[in-house]
């Protein structure tokens, strides 16, 4: 039976909390007024994430708010379950590609769980790079009309010769 | 999440790299600052190679195209009606296979919109032949619920897949990497729609020029009472120019991206990915003009409906 990656259902969260960023932010790109996001708080209807069933709807609803999520208790032991499987390739130094090795030309790199936790946390911060004022939708870009200097700007440049080493990470 | 709170510094679109990686990188900055948040052994690498950002995104410009059709429909039957347009195009002759019935859907839309219209009424005022894009709007918007039709359940697979590698396979114990990343799929579907959508604001910009200007139709240009400088009609050059200007800014929008590859060159998915998040960037654009060329077709339908009404013609 194939399952998802461990954490799978932890960036589908994320990445709903982008769209929560994004969704009155399209209109702000573009000059005209951004629509504010209500809070899920309030909405009637729970999306249940549960891997499979995700609509379009679903997504929309999120987005602008009219819609809280929820896990399925089903989703969550799929996740302890897969997350056990990674724990065991970490524990024992199982060689898994960005899981317990490096990435790129690295990839034979295989790295002990405190090095890779390290490294994880290197890896966000490099990739974070910024690509101009004017795609930022709802950060301070669009909202005081200049680019802020941030950590992961900073972290980024530092990190440029890991970056390079990036170069075919497919 | 439920209660609202989300990372604020976050941008989309441009990346290098995997489509999303540096909004996904940058949503992930704000989980490391959260001294409650241990970031584990692996997570880094699901928490930055996905594209649920651009499926989310995509699935919002596809309601907004699902509203615009709906909105076009009403502007083409209000156009029908303003002109007292031949109803031959909502008949069902046989001439043409429709195999996934979306020119039937869009039929029996403005069908139900156009429910007691004297048009329905035989040996009414009728011309031989309507203007192209008259007789070709229920085909137009036929194209872009095509595209909506086929687009839908491509997304949803998205949205409900795993686009990242490697994957676990709980059975087995094992992790395997797979590489079900790439966004060809989405992105050519979200290249498609914006053609649809870019026609869509071809046909309603004719119509709309059309529906003002004599003698293409059988009321005065601009839809004014006889003189054409009253305001009592619609001032003829303002509103053609306008909608031209709207359509032509829309049709800027329509450029297909996806061959715009690198191809494996760096073999990685560096070079293609960010393809798709164009994409969706330029039909959420796109899809805001052809609200507004809509809107000004309804405008000029309802018009010269109104103009009829009054004259009693």
């Amino acid at each position: 039976m194939l399952f998802e990656a461990a954490v799978t259902p932890i960036v589908r969260l994320l990445s709903v909390v982008l769209l929560l960023v994004i969704a009155g932010a399209s209109s702000a790109a573009f000059g005209e007024q951004a629509t504010p996001v209500p809070s899920p708080a309030t909405a009637s209807r729970v999306v249940v994430l549960s891997g499979d069933r995700l609509t379009i709807a679903d997504i929309v609803e999120i987005a602008e708010g009219r819609a809280a999520i929820a896990v399925s208790a089903d989703g969550m032991e799929r996740i302890r379950l897969a997350r056990g499987v990674v724990d065991r390739y970490i524990n024992q130094g199982l060689p898994a590609y960005g899981i317990t090795t490096r990435y790129g030309a690295d990839f034979k790199t295989t790295l002990p769980p405190a090095a890779m936790k390290r490294f994880g946390r290197i890896n966000i911060i490099q990739e974070a790079t910024r690509v101009g004022c004017r795609s930022s939708p709802r950060g301070p870009c669009a909202q005081h009309g200049r680019c802020s200097s941030t950590a992961s700007h900073a972290a980024s440049q530092a990190q440029a010769p890991t970056w390079s080493r990036r170069w075919w990470s497919g | 999440m439920n209660t609202n709170a989300v990372p604020e510094n976050v941008e989309y679109g441009n990346s290098m790299g995997h489509a999303d990686l540096t909004a996904n990188a940058q949503a992930a900055m704000s989980l490391l600052a959260d001294p409650n948040f241990e970031l584990k052994a692996g997570e880094a690498t699901n928490l930055l190679t996905h594209n649920f950002i651009s499926v989310a995104l995509a699935a919002q410009v596809v309601r907004r195209a699902q509203a615009l059709l709906r909105a076009q429909e009403t502007a083409l039957a209000l156009t029908m009606e303003g002109f007292r347009a031949n109803l031959t195009p909502l008949r069902q002759v046989g001439s043409r296979q429709d195999s996934s019935g979306s020119q039937e859907s869009v039929r029996k839309d403005i069908q139900a919109l156009l429910k007691g219209s004297r048009l329905w009424e035989s040996g009414g005022p009728r011309q031989l032949q309507d203007f192209l894009s008259l007789r070709h709007g229920i085909h137009i918007l036929t194209a872009l619920r095509l595209k909506l039709d086929q687009n839908v359940p491509v997304l949803e697979s998205f949205a409900n897949s795993n686009q990242r590698s490697p994957v676990v396979i709980v059975g087995t114990q094992e992790l395997i990497s797979v590489p079900d990343y790439d966004t060809s799929q989405v992105t050519l579907g979200m290249d498609g729609l914006r053609q649809a959508l870019g026609v869509v604001a071809i046909g309603s910009n004719s119509r709309g020029l059309k529906m003002v200007s004599h003698p293409f139709i059988d009321l005065p240009s601009g839809l004014v009472a006889g003189d054409p400088d009253a305001f009592d009609g619609i001032y003829t050059r303002n509103i053609t120019y306008t909608m031209t200007s709207l359509a032509r800014a829309a049709l800027m929008e329509t450029t297909p991206v996806l061959l715009l590859t690198e191809s494996y060159m760096a073999e990685g998915d560096e070079d293609y990915s960010p393809a798709f998040p164009n994409s969706i960037l330029m039909a959420q654009k796109l899809v805001g003009l052809v609200e507004k060329v809509s809107t000004l077709e309804a405008l000029i339908g309802s018009v010269a409906i109104e103009r009829r009404v009054r004259s009693g013609a």
